[in-house]
């Protein structure tokens, strides 16, 4: 297990190796440079601002600085916001992103995993109709058209849910809602299969010949069993929440990571595409590690580590 | 012989489908005997799964339906009484083991779980009773050191290990009686062999009554008190093991026999495979199932179904024209009985 562990880190280390080389590639291949603008600066002033930010120095040895700055865990300061490090940015605002992440996520699963056991158990029924009809709404409806419809109605025409903002509990309903539906239909749809699969099994029938009572039958192991393709989607789940989460923080005005990560492409501020990239890629392969280690949690015939065992 | 403990009287049951409903079986009457093994035989498609599963009530329900008939066990009629009766009796009263072993364990859970639940279900026992008497189980069928294989699960059991912990499973609760569905088909000759030992000796400990639904004549002859053979829905013939070897009176059972392969028979002579297939139970002929393979056909075996006739009263019962009276003379058919079987 903890040889498992350790390779994965490896492995992970490299892949940031790759992400960051490629960032830092495409970073400069957009043209302008950070102090691109419209007012027109003395060339003197431009010249002093770049030696000042190390970007006189040739491509490779830009390369080089950052790769061990980033070794060291130092991401430099902003171009823009020159009062600020990349870090201090960072460990402000990913609270706020991680907490609507985690609400949309958890969301997703819990009202996912329900509605497709739904499905599942009243199959080709009224209930599995409705649960369908509402994951094809799910699936095409993208986040962006739905956030403001939840606005409109929740906020504005029954003033039940605040509009937009942050700080209070109230306020991350709606932005979670919106960016978890998509989420929400994929997870009930692939339950719902999952489910109808796992009912045919031979074991089921052992379980009932057993004389466990339906709802003992479905608890103890229609259920597990059935989770287990759900759980391997969580990964990609994560990574679709958090990539969303850039559009919806902008509509509810949420003071998170998205805003930072798309201005500081529009603006060419260095330090912080190459932060913000590299931030998110670490989290989002921690989060594959941890859906890998619970998938062998769940289903003991995976054994992470491999080689263990008989 | 005593008050049968288990009584099919007169069992349809159908299946609808798409292209119409399937008469799978039609009209079975089957008694088990207190610790005795009636073996059903018959090939795919005869309908004994069937009729076993109509006994657990585990016919998936559509496209399944028992349409008539009864099943009488300890004077309750399984098939009229509620589901809530159905779940203490099941497990509980009648165990039931299935064909593949590889896939009828929950691959989840460890084997130990998978025997504890119907003990804490039927007789509410506590987790570490359940827990020393799943253990206790799994000795009983012979899995060595099942302190330490009570808590592996499914994958780190072989075939033959598998099977056992079924029973283990079937057995837990100490039923009256065991469904044995095929139990050996899925695994290697001598494991086969092994769990057929295990099963007669588990049934002279616990007195358990078997029904062993098998195609396998050989696993019959080695375990069987009593065999019903069943063809296209119905019983033809029942009677006990030696009846059915030695004295058999329907042409079905010589052409189960016959296709049978044995050890002293010479290598030149092939066996000899029942022609034709077996009738469209989507439309069942009205006579006698057999009659269109059956090389003494007469025309009355087409347009009527025999009625049963008693052989030896109350132990050997056939379903066959050529019992009647007016049949023609038995010599023919004493010829290839002694072909078949000696």
């Amino acid at each position: 297990m903890l040889r498992f562990i350790g390779r994965r880190v490896v492995l992970m280390l490299l892949s940031l190796w790759v992400i960051a080389t490629l960032t830092f590639v495409l970073m400069k291949c957009i043209p302008g440079d950070p102090f691109t603008s419209e007012k027109k600066y003395p060339p003197q002033t431009i010249a002093n601002l770049k030696a000042e930010y190390g970007l006189d120095k040739s491509i490779p040895e830009q390369y080089v600085t950052y790769i061990t700055n980033l070794a060291k865990f130092d991401l430099g300061f902003s171009i823009n916001n020159t009062s600020r490090t990349v870090n201090e940015m960072l460990s402000d605002s990913f609270p706020v992103s991680a907490e609507l992440g985690a609400y949309s996520v958890l969301l997703a699963l819990c009202a996912g995993v329900l509605m497709g056991i739904t499905a599942a158990l009243w199959q080709n029924r009224l209930p599995d109709y409705v649960m369908m009809i509402l994951a094809v709404i799910g699936i095409s409806v993208p986040s962006f058209v739905l956030a403001p419809f939840l606005q409109k109605y929740f906020g504005l025409e029954w003033k039940i849910l605040p509009l937009a903002g942050w700080g209070d509990p109230p306020q991350i309903i709606l932005p979670a809602a919106a960016l978890a539906l998509g989420q929400v239909a994929l997870i009930a749809r692939l339950m719902r299969s999952s489910m109808l699969d796992v009912v045919t099994q031979d074991y089921i029938r052992t379980a009932r010949a057993k004389g466990l009572p339906p709802w003992r039958v479905i608890s103890r192991h229609t259920l597990r069993n059935a989770i287990i393709p759900v759980v391997t989607i969580m990964g990609p789940a994560i990574a679709a929440v958090l990539t969303g989460s850039f559009v919806i923080e902008k509509i509810f005005s949420i003071p998170g990571m998205g805003k930072y990560f798309v201005e500081s492409i529009t603006n060419r501020d260095y330090p912080v595409i190459m932060g913000t990239t590299i931030f998110y890629a670490s989290f989002l392969i921690m989060m594959n590690l941890l859906v890998d280690l619970t998938y062998g949690w769940i289903d003991p015939r995976i054994k992470v580590g491999g080689r263990e065992g008989r | 012989m005593g008050k049968p403990i288990l009584e099919i009287k007169d069992l349809h049951v159908a299946f609808k489908t798409y292209a119409g409903e399937v008469q799978a079986v039609r009209g079975v009457d089957l008694q088990l005997e207190k610790g005795e093994t009636l073996a059903i035989v018959g090939e795919s498609g005869s309908g004994k799964s069937v009729t076993a599963q109509s006994v657990m009530r585990l016919i998936p329900s559509p496209p399944g339906k028992i349409k008539k008939g009864e099943i009488l066990f300890e004077g309750k009629d399984l098939i009229q009484i509620s589901d809530k009766e159905m779940f203490r009796i099941r497990g509980s009263e009648i165990g039931m083991i299935f064909q593949d072993p590889m896939t009828s364990l929950n691959p989840t859970m460890t084997v130990g779980k998978q025997i504890m639940e119907g003990l804490m279900w039927h007789q509410k026992l506590s987790k570490d009773e359940a827990y020393q008497r799943a253990v206790e189980m799994l000795r009983l069928v012979g899995i060595p050191t099942p302190e330490k294989r009570v808590n592996q699960f499914p994958h780190q059991f072989s075939g033959g290990m598998r099977q056992r912990g079924m029973i283990a499973i079937a057995l837990a609760c100490n039923p009256k009686i065991l469904i044995a569905d095929e139990p050996t088909t899925a695994l290697d000759v001598t494991i086969q062999a092994q769990i057929l030992e295990l099963m007669k000796e588990l049934q002279v400990k616990t007195e358990t009554a078997i029904i062993l639904i098998t195609h396998d004549l050989g696993v019959v002859a080695e375990t069987a008190h009593r065999v019903a053979v069943m063809y296209g829905g119905k019983v033809v013939e029942t009677g006990k093991v030696e009846d059915i070897f030695y004295r058999s009176r329907h042409p079905y059972t010589w052409g189960l026999l016959g296709s049978m392969p044995r050890l002293d028979i010479k290598r030149e002579d092939d066996l000899s495979p029942i022609p034709g297939s077996p009738p469209d139970l989507f439309d069942p002929p009205k006579g006698c199932p057999f009659a269109d393979r059956c090389p003494y056909a007469m025309h009355i075996c087409h347009d009527e179904m025999p009625k049963v006739t008693e052989v030896t009263s109350g132990t050997h019962q056939v379903a066959c024209w050529l019992e009647d009276s007016q049949a023609p003379s038995i010599e023919s058919r004493g010829a290839k009985v002694n072909i078949v079987s000696q």
